[in-house]
């Protein structure tokens, strides 16, 4: 079983042509990392997987179940309703560049609500579950502080503990690092990496060369809505084959 | 002031805050409702909400006030043959008020939810929650905080424009202030204008107290 399977997968907004035809899997355990120019598609191809962008066409496959499903046309085959997409992406966590935390609701109350409010689930539970991933992410001491008080990387680490606490089977990161002063970065690659260590399976949008190198099983080189090249680390980055890989790896590097 | 121009004042007050809060109640539910339809992707209700708006903030109060009271009766009569029975001027009154609020009110809303930041509908919707659910629990706690002092604004407008309704014939303070001052005694006036004072002073500090209390996380 494939955790992501994503097929002919095209998504323009409006005239502009965002993704041109993208094809790729991911398998249970990967660490993915799409690396590539600002603008060429990165973002929004984590979007259109856990459907905060509707497709233009194409295919998407999460645990080997079709979640959306457009023809060349764009018309929509699975007319599913939004209770069952969310349903169906519900393995999907997702944290985002600019944390998005709720900001009228604790440390605490920012993990709890997903999971109380979707699933209807036990408090007593959600609460205890909250407060080991705190733990996890080191902030079990910031429980019932308000996000507004943590730094950049607190936060950070919070709302990687909130998507967890919806027990996703994939995690989708797109440029978790991007909006963090840097010496911040650290403390939230570090979680990252434990958690790659566990062996979730993650798709991670990201410009830390170094990180990727270390953690990725497998690197994804995006330019112009294209995967240009794709394949391990020492592949990608000590011998890639395509020109604007190179042109990319050297600009980077400066 | 003798003990019968004191009660008068008593009841005066009393008429003139059952008007504003019975209208900011009905005017804010239907406010919601106008806001919602603004937003809504359906363009007939998209329509209809916008020419509500357009024609009530383009209009003054009082003459959709007189318009409630002596045209909608008229109206009522002219499409069903049958007459209006138990047509008050204070509900007419409550009616105009209310519808008023509702468009000034719901636009207040409108704006209060598009201003939160897209990143939330987002997070709400990545970790699993309806359009329903995202409002309910993310978006509305944000937006109420945010709508405080606007709320607060309008309770204070709609206290002192219930005034005009003593056009129609409701006594309530400045009608009951008029009454008094009719003979030269212009103290009254005065007296009618340090109530309102003292109300809408009350209302906003109240208000200013609710806005801190729930502004705790920022
Ligand atoms: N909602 C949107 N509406 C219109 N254009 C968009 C939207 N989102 C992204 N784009 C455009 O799509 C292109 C790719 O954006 P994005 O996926 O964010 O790139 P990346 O994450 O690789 O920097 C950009 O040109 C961007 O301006
Ligand atoms: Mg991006």
């Amino acid at each position: 079983m494939s955790m992501i399977n994503v097929e002919n997968l095209k998504k323009s907004f409006g005239e502009l042509e965002v993704l041109k035809s993208i094809n790729f899997t991911v398998e249970k355990g990967e660490v993915v990392c799409i690396i590539g120019p600002s603008g060429s598609g990165k973002s929004t191809l984590l979007r259109c997987l856990n459907q905060l962008e509707i497709l233009t066409s194409g295919k998407i496959y999460i645990e080997d179940k079709l979640v959306a499903h457009r023809d060349e046309q764009g018309n929509d085959q699975l007319n599913l309703p939004q209770k069952e997409v969310i349903n169906l992406c519900k393995d999907l966590g997702m944290v985002f560049q600019r944390f998005n935390l709720f900001p009228h609701k604790t440390v605490l109350g920012n993990l709890m609500l997903a999971p109380m409010t979707v699933r209807k689930a036990d408090e007593a539970k959600t609460k205890a579950k909250a407060l080991e991933l705190l733990g996890k992410v080191g902030l079990a001491d910031k429980a019932d502080e308000y996000p507004s008080r943590l730094s950049g990387g607190q936060q950070q680490r919070v709302a990687i503990a909130r998507a967890l606490c919806m027990e996703p089977n994939i995690m989708l990161f797109d440029e978790p690092t991007s909006a963090l002063d840097p010496e911040l970065v650290g403390e939230v690659l570090e979680v990252m990496k434990d958690l790659a260590k566990e062996g979730m399976t993650m798709v991670v949008v990201t410009h830390e060369m170094s990180f990727a190198r270390e953690v990725a099983t497998r690197v994804i080189f995006m330019d112009g809505g294209y995967i240009v090249e794709e394949g391990t680390p020492e592949e990608v980055f000590d011998n890639p084959k395509n020109d604007r890989t190179k042109d990319f790896l050297r600009k980077v590097k400066n | 002031m003798n003990q019968q121009q004191f009660m008068a004042y008593v009841e005066g007050t009393m008429i003139t805050l059952q008007l504003t809060f019975i209208s900011v109640i009905l005017g804010f539910i239907l406010a919601f409702f106008v806001a919602v339809m603004r937003m809504s992707k359906n363009k007939i209700l998209k329509s209809i909400s916008w020419v509500y708006v357009w024609v009530i903030r383009g209009t003054p109060m009082f003459l959709q006030i007189l318009i409630a009271y002596f045209a909608v009766p008229i109206i009522y009569r002219n499409m069903t043959g049958q007459v209006l029975s138990n047509w008050s001027a204070f509900g007419a009154g409550v009616g105009a008020l209310s519808l008023n609020t509702a468009a000034y009110t719901s636009e207040v809303i409108r704006s209060g939810i598009e201003s939160i930041d897209k990143g939330q509908w987002e997070a709400a919707q990545a970790l699993g929650m309806t359009k329903a659910q995202a409002m309910l629990k993310v978006i509305a706690p944000q937006t109420l905080k945010r709508l405080i002092p606007p709320f607060s604004n309008e309770l204070t407008t709609i206290m002192k424009d219930t005034s005009l309704i003593s056009t129609i014939g409701i006594t309530e303070l400045v009608k009951t202030s008029k009454g008094f001052a009719a003979s030269g005694a212009i103290r009254f006036y005065f007296f009618c204008g340090a109530v309102y004072l003292v109300m809408t002073t009350l209302t906003t500090v109240f208000f200013d107290k609710v806005e801190k209390i729930a502004g705790k996380y920022e």
